[in-house]
This record gives structure tokens, sequence and C-alpha cells, in this order.
């Protein structure tokens, strides 16, 4: 037993002192981590969504329905309200001569700038207190799925306004009736504004949940466990051009005539090249977080992910092993696999742009369940539970290339 | 040492043949004891078998018929305990390049269950023994080929084996380099450890060996000490002619000479000529003739008593280089 963490010990060694380890192992990811992730999009935080608004009303009710839109779209990073042409302190000071602002408007949202614009027209406010149709319009890019989700949170925070609105309205009518003649401005906007903070504390609410997450699904947050597995796949299967290689030079045949048997320095190669993956992959994975990819919370979960997505490539290299005759074939080999593998399997762009065939074939590779699995817990909260699935296909897939790695390898 | 009469390993009607039924058979019924204490040489060209049959005896290569005993255990069964007594040094380098000496040492010497004080003593003891102490911690990669060669061997002496195999262990090296190497296993044979060396060079076998065996085509086809091996040879003698830019129409012009039996090249020397011939004398002014017919110039002659090369051109009608 001592035989195989020996072998395991001393193959990473030199593995360790191979400078294209860190050149290809860590430099290379690390670089194309932070381009695609830029290319995708950024960091999360620059993925925070803005809206515009254009208040050409500059009435009580239209200062009310900004604050309730802020109010609905700022419970979090993801968007973030620009009122154009008013210094307010939101951090976006766009100014304008008022009848130029429009087109500023527009202009930003060509450049994208922005993703939507809120139109509040002049007339606004008053036709509100009229109790006549008031209309505020939404122009948006259609783009991605985070406009739909803004129109939602719009026509919340107009049905907000709408419902105090006509709360009040009734409500000063009543007083009036019962108590006579009133300033019924004042007490209209008495009611509106309880009403209004009422909101705030209403009994139901519904907070969104799953397909609406907070979390960008590009930049960083695909760049980051895409990189990170297909290098661990190059890396590890390049294990079988290792072990080709010492056949070739002899060590292999050299390891055998010792008094250790067999199976124990094979298992000590295959921990090794398992020990070296899997430690590619934890640097990997911290260069993306201090990056700004967010892995989630679920760090057992991760780490389970891991372990079980180096044990299954681990095993398609020593499967390689016995496919490749000369090592230049294996290395060869292993750069194909890992640049065919990890765009299929969903490591370059998420796999849901895919055609659901291409997404089938996908997950004939280790990458697609691994990718599955980060982003699981990525996007959707995953626990423990949910990502079981995925982690028992990943041992699966290793067990079935064990199998046809060992069954086939040639000693002699 | 003085050889002893006790074998300490015995092949029985070893044979293999790789990639079965239809490939090469490499190794036919050989049978044969090396006895402990001596220092045994498989004697043979390339491609003879020589590899072959040291990998069956190591337990890296399974035989397809026979077996081999080695210190009373059998190496198709007792494969493990076969090695706890044998050290192998492979024909090719066998070792890490990117490690230092010591490194490749300390590695090896685990995997033979070495460890703590006793690793730390063997590795210097080693590293004395093969004269690498001062360059044991740079990476092999910067030694010379003698070096390597050196610590090829060492590798093979960490766990005190008390049997050694050495696989040509002089090819491709400088004059100086294999001297060392010949006394060295002079040397272990005086502490008593019992060496199967085998080579193509007749000069090593005839320096070194106690026996020798004299393999070809995967056959032993004869076996014995030096004196008893040259005797086969009968009365023929050997004549060694300095024949510089000695062409190959002239080698087998020599070769077909009445009373010749063969011609070859000498290894090493450049441009001698071996000549086998029943009585070296009487061939002698035919040889002139054709070497003055042939435009060249004789510069040496010399008669020799037969040696070992001159037993494989007279069992092959070829030379060990061939
Ligand atoms: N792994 C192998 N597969 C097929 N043939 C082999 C293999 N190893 C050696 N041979 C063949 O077996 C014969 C003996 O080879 P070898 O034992 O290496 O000879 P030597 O060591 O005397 O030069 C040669 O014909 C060689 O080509
Ligand atoms: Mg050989």
């Amino acid at each position: 037993m001592r035989a195989i963490l020996t072998v395991a010990r001393y193959d990473l060694l030199r593995s360790l002192k191979q400078r294209e380890t860190f050149l290809f192992g860590l430099l290379m990811p690390g670089i194309m981590m932070l381009l695609l992730g830029v290319a995708m999009g950024g960091s999360a935080n620059s993925a925070t969504i803005t809206v515009d608004v254009l208040d050409e009303d500059n009435s009580a009710l239209s200062g009310a329905l900004i604050a309730a839109l802020r109010a609905e779209l700022e419970v979090d990073d993801s968007f973030r309200l620009c009122v154009l042409g008013a210094d307010d302190g939101d951090g976006c000071a766009v100014s304008a001569a008022p009848d130029r602002l429009e087109q500023v408007a527009d202009k930003r949202l060509e450049d994208t700038d922005s993703f939507g614009t809120i139109r509040i027209p002049a007339g606004f406010g008053d036709a509100l207190r009229a109790g006549e149709e008031a209309t505020v319009t939404y122009k948006s890019s259609a783009d991605l799925t985070a406009p739909t989700l803004a129109e939602q949170k719009i026509e919340a925070a107009v049905s907000r306004l709408s419902g105090a609105v006509a709360i009040a309205d009734l409500t000063a009518h009543a007083a009036e009736s019962a108590f006579g003649p009133l300033d019924r401005a004042a007490a209209f906007e008495t009611v509106r504004a309880r009403v209004d903070a009422a909101w705030d504390e209403r009994p139901v609410r519904v907070r969104a949940e799953g397909t609406t997450s907070q979390v960008s699904r590009f930049g960083f947050n695909q760049s980051g466990p895409g990189i990170a597995t297909m290098f661990v796949l190059i890396f590890t299967l390049n294990g079988a051009a290792l072990l080709i290689y010492e056949r070739e030079t002899g060590t292999l045949q050299r390891l055998f005539t010792l008094p250790v048997p067999r199976w124990q320095t094979l298992a000590g190669k295959i921990l090794g090249q398992y020990v070296y993956g899997l430690s590619i992959f934890a640097v990997l994975v911290l260069a993306g977080a201090l990056m700004g990819v967010q892995w989630g919370d679920n760090v057992a979960g991760v780490v389970l992910v891991m372990l079980t997505y180096t044990l299954a490539v681990t095993a398609l290299g020593v499967a390689l092993a016995t496919v490749a005759r000369t090592s230049a074939q294996a290395v060869n080999l292993s750069m194909l696999f890992g640049m065919t593998l990890a765009p299929l399997g969903g490591a370059w762009w998420p796999l849901e742009i895919v055609p659901p065939f291409m997404k089938a074939v996908g997950h004939l590779t280790p990458v697609a369940w691994g990718m599955d699995a980060f982003q699981e817990m990525m996007f959707y909260g995953g626990t423990l539970a949910d990502i079981a699935p995925m982690l028992g296909v990943l041992l699966g897939m290793a067990a079935l290339f064990f199998a046809f790695g060992l069954l086939r390898f040639r000693y002699e | 040492m003085t050889p002893t009469t006790t074998p300490i390993i015995e092949l029985r009607g070893l044979g293999k043949q790789f990639n079965p039924p239809d490939g090469v058979i490499a190794v036919k019924d050989v049978s044969f004891s090396i006895m402990q204490g001596e220092i045994f040489s498989l004697l043979g060209p390339n491609g003879a078998g020589k590899t072959t049959t040291i990998g069956m005896i190591s337990g890296l290569l399974a035989p397809t018929a026979g077996d081999v005993i080695v210190g009373g255990h059998s190496v198709t069964r007792e494969s493990l305990a076969v090695r706890r007594l044998i050290g192998v040094v492979p024909q090719e380098l066998a070792l890490y390049p990117t490690l230092s000496a010591r490194q490749n040492l300390a590695f090896f010497g685990k995997m033979y269950g070495l460890g703590g004080r006793e690793l730390k003593r063997r590795i210097g003891e080693v590293l004395e023994f093969t004269e690498l102490t001062d360059r044991a911690d740079d990476p092999i990669e910067q030694y010379s080929g003698g070096m390597k060669r050196r610590v090829n061997i060492g590798i093979g002496l960490l766990h005190r084996p008390q049997v050694l195999f050495l696989d040509e262990p002089t090819v491709a090296i400088d004059p100086q380099s294999r001297r060392n190497i010949l006394d060295a296993v002079k040397a272990l044979n005086a502490e008593g450890i019992t060496v199967l060396y085998t080579t193509h060079y007749m000069e090593e076998a005839q320096e070194l060996s106690h026996r020798v065996g004299i393999i070809d085509h995967g056959q032993i086809i004869a076996l014995g000490t030096q004196d008893e091996l040259t005797r086969t040879v009968g009365e023929q003698d050997t004549l060694a002619l300095k024949v510089p830019d000695a062409t190959p129409e002239l080698v087998s012009a020599l070769g077909r000479l009445p009373g010749v039996s063969a011609c070859v090249r000498a290894d090493g020397e450049d441009g001698e000529l071996h000549v086998l011939a029943d009585e070296g004398r009487r061939a002698l002014p035919d040889a002139i003739r054709l070497i003055n017919e042939a435009g060249l110039s004789l510069q040496a002659v010399e008669v020799r008593e037969p040696t070992l090369e001159a037993v494989f051109l007279h069992l092959t009608g070829r030379g060990l280089r061939d």
C-alpha cells in the first residue's frame, strides 16, 4: 500500500517540476477565463441592468411612481433605475435640455447603456387624479430575459401606484361626504402616502425564485466553470501520454520488476494523476472566485463535483492510454478530446443556447454533467440532493472508463 | 569470487512467443543454470533474445513455455518472491530525467521497501560506489551518458540483491566509463553477488565471466567456460589483419579462401579483419595476395588463439555484430 502513495507522490513531484504545468495548467486557463469572462459580459456585478426613466410630468405622482419603481426594481443588484435629467444621487447623472432627453434616452438604448426606457408623459399625475386613463410607456431593446422581468416589475409598480391613488380618491370622497368640505388635495396625498407605505408591509408577498435568478449566467459565471473543466480535462487526459511515455522509456517496465504488485504501481500512477488534476482544479476555482465567479454557497457540493468530475476524466485518461499507440499520439488525442469535448459539453457557451440534439450529445461527455452540477448550485441554489444525479452520472462514467482502461491495459 | 556449485537460477525449457500464435518466437526452449557466486554472460548479437530472457527471469514478461526458478521460487507462480531477490538493470536508461540521482534512488529505494535511516545509508553507499556523490543533487538530464548509466546500475543495487541482471550496460558509452562499469561488476561479484550479464561484445564476456552462454535466434548454441568453448573450435586460429578501408567484397573473398571458415570485421578497432582459418599461417599468403589485388594495404598481421568470437563464427558463420 505504501508503494501506491510513493508512486503517486513522485509522479506529482515530477509534474510540479515541469514548467509547462504552470504555463499551461494555471496561467493559460487563468487568462482564458478572464478574456472569455469579459467578452461574455464581464463580472457578475456589471451585469446589473440599467433602466432609464424619462419623467415629463414632474408631478408628485410621477415622483411617487418613480419611488415605487425603485422599490420594485432595485431590490437587488440586478436592476438600476436612472432618472434622466435629474441629479438625484442615483449614481447616474444624465443631463440634457428637457426637450432633448427623449433623444438621449433612445441613444442610450441603442448603445446598450440602458436596457429600457420608462416614459412618464406630461399630464400623468393629473389624469391619474382625475380618474382618467394614464399611460406609462416602456420601450426596451428586446434582449434576453431581463426586459420581460423588468416589464413585470414596472407593471407591479404602476398597479401599486394606481391602487393607492384609487383608494386615496375614494377615501377623500367618502371623507368629504361624511364630514363636509375639506382640503381634498391634502387628504388625498395623506391617504395615498399611507397606502403606499402599507404596501411595504403587505402580508402576502410573492418572491421570485427559480428562473428569475439574480446571478448572471454569462460573464465569469460561464467562463469560470467552463475553462476550469476544460483544462482539468486536457491535463488529466494528458496523463495517458505520460503513462505511455513511461512504457516507451522503460521506466514502467522497471517498476514492474520491483517487488511491488503491478496493480499497486498502476493505482499509484492513477492516484498521482487524480491528485494532479484536483490541484489544478482547486487553483482554477480559487482564481475564478477572485475574478468574480459566483460558485455559490454549497461548498461541499462544489468539492464533490470537483472530486467526481476529476475522477471521471482521470478514468477517461486511463482508457485513452490503452487506445493511443505512442505518447505523441496520446498528446494529440488528449488535445483533440479536450478541444472537442469541452465545447460539446458546454464549457465554452451554455448548452441552453444549442439545439436539443447537440445538448443530448453534449451529455455523453463528463463536461456537461460537471457544468450542469456547477450551474445548478450557482444559479438555482442547488443542494446536494439536487446535484446528486449529476454526481451519480460522473461516478458511473468513471467506473465505465476505468473498467475499459484496466481490462485493456498492456503490461508487457 | 569463486563460484559455488549451487544453482541460484534455473531456466527450464523457457520459451517466449510475442503475440501468439503468429508472432516472433524470441526465445526457444532455453535451459541452463546459473550458480551462486558466478558471473554468467549471455553473449549474442542484437535480436538474439537476451533482453527477452532477462525480462522473463525478472517477472516482467510471462513465459509462453517453461519456467524459471530463482532462489527456490518459481517466477510464474511466486513472482513477488523472485523480484525481492533480484536487482534489474535494464538495457534502456530507465530513469526519471528531471529528478536528481538522489531523488531517483530515493524513489526506487522506497519501492524496494527501504525507508528511514536504512534508505539514507544505502543511497549514500550507492552514490559512493557509482562515484556520483558530487553531482547527486543535479537533475539527471544534465549528466553525461556514462553517469546516467551508473545511476541506472545503482538503482539495481539499492536493496542488496542476491542476483544482479545487467542487460548490455556498456552500449554507447566511452571507453573510460565502460572500464569503470566492468570493474564495478567484478567488485560486486567479489562481494558475493551473482551476476547475469548480457552483451554482444565478446571481449567483455571474455574478461568478466566464469561461464558464457552463446545465444542466437532465441536458442543457446553453446555454453561453458571459455576454455570449454574455445576448444570446440578445434585447431582453428584467428588471423587478425589490419586493412584500413577494407571493402565488403574483400571481406567476402577472404571468407571463401580454401581452409578459411569465415571472415568478419572486428568490433572496436578500425579496419581490423578477423579470419578464422584451419591453419592461420597457411592461409596468410592467399590473404595477402587478395589484399594486394584489391589495391589495399596490409598494415599488421597477427595470429591469435581462438576467441569467443571465433566460437560464434565457427557455429554460425556470422560475426557477432552482423
Ligand atoms: N515486445 C515485443 N514484441 C514483439 N517482438 C519483440 C518484442 N520484444 C522483442 N521482440 C523480438 O524478439 C526478438 C528478441 O529480442 P531481444 O530479446 O530484445 O533481443 P536482444 O536483447 O538479444 O537484442 C527480436 O526479434 C525482437 O524483434
Ligand atoms: Mg537487448
